[in-house]
């Protein structure tokens, strides 16, 4: 029997600094493409970051739109 | 005209912790140099050995070093809010310590193979939580030749 709660830590959107860990999935085959990391004992603003698929020739704008929410923090 | 002897006389008030903000307090700094333009430049130059430190600082003040009241800008309270924006060091938050520590910490966790990865590449180290992985799909093309 599962209960879904609403906690602060479900609503990413009110406050930035909570992690997203809680909404990951876990299994997912990370051959695919940019790899979302999350860290938030790190400083201030380098708590999430990026490993984009194609080292040097990466852009920002290869983030998909759904994760733009990773970068700047309200989406 | 004034010479320097070696022998000077050297006062030194220190002052105490202060936050100007905080105590709102006026110093007023008297520089005198002793010595001429050529011992300075020797001095400057190395050639004499600077024993005894040729500048006198005054610290003087008319304002007697006060306190802030509590809830000005000198004493802030701390709000709810940032409590909530930045929480308070808990379980769930390790210490954010420096950044010799940090790489440190980060290589022992992420391992030496890939620190050095993530130091060539995006020239950090970096370990924390994989939390999804998109398809890469939303990127322009190369062009065609």
């Amino acid at each position: 029997m599962s209960t879904s709660t609403l906690t602060a830590s479900r609503i990413p959107l009110l406050n930035s600094s909570l992690p997203f860990s809680s909404l990951a999935a876990d299994n997912v085959d990370c051959s695919l493409g940019n790899k979302y990391y999350e860290d938030m004992g790190e400083l201030p603003l380098r708590e999430r970051w990026v490993e984009y698929k194609v080292p040097h020739e990466y852009d920002s704008t290869q983030i998909e739109p759904g994760w733009y929410i990773l970068q700047e923090g309200y989406g | 005209m004034s010479h320097d002897c070696g022998l000077g006389f050297f006062v030194e008030l220190t002052w105490p912790e202060s936050d100007l903000a905080r105590h709102s307090t006026v110093g007023i700094i008297i520089h005198s140099v002793r010595g001429s333009l050529t011992t300075m430049a020797l001095r400057q130059l190395r050639v004499i050995p600077r024993a005894v430190p040729s500048a006198v600082r005054y610290y003087a003040s008319n304002v007697p070093v006060k306190a802030a009241p509590p809830g000005t800008m000198g004493d802030p309270e701390p709000t709810k809010s940032a409590d909530i924006i930045h929480p308070p060091l808990g379980p769930g938050y390790r210490s954010q310590g420096t950044s010799i520590g940090r790489t440190i910490r980060n290589i022992w966790k992420a391992g030496w193979r890939r620190a050095f990865w993530q130091i060539k590449e995006m020239n950090d180290t970096k370990a924390g939580t994989l939390i999804g992985v998109d398809k890469y799909t939303h990127r322009i093309p190369h062009p065609s030749p």
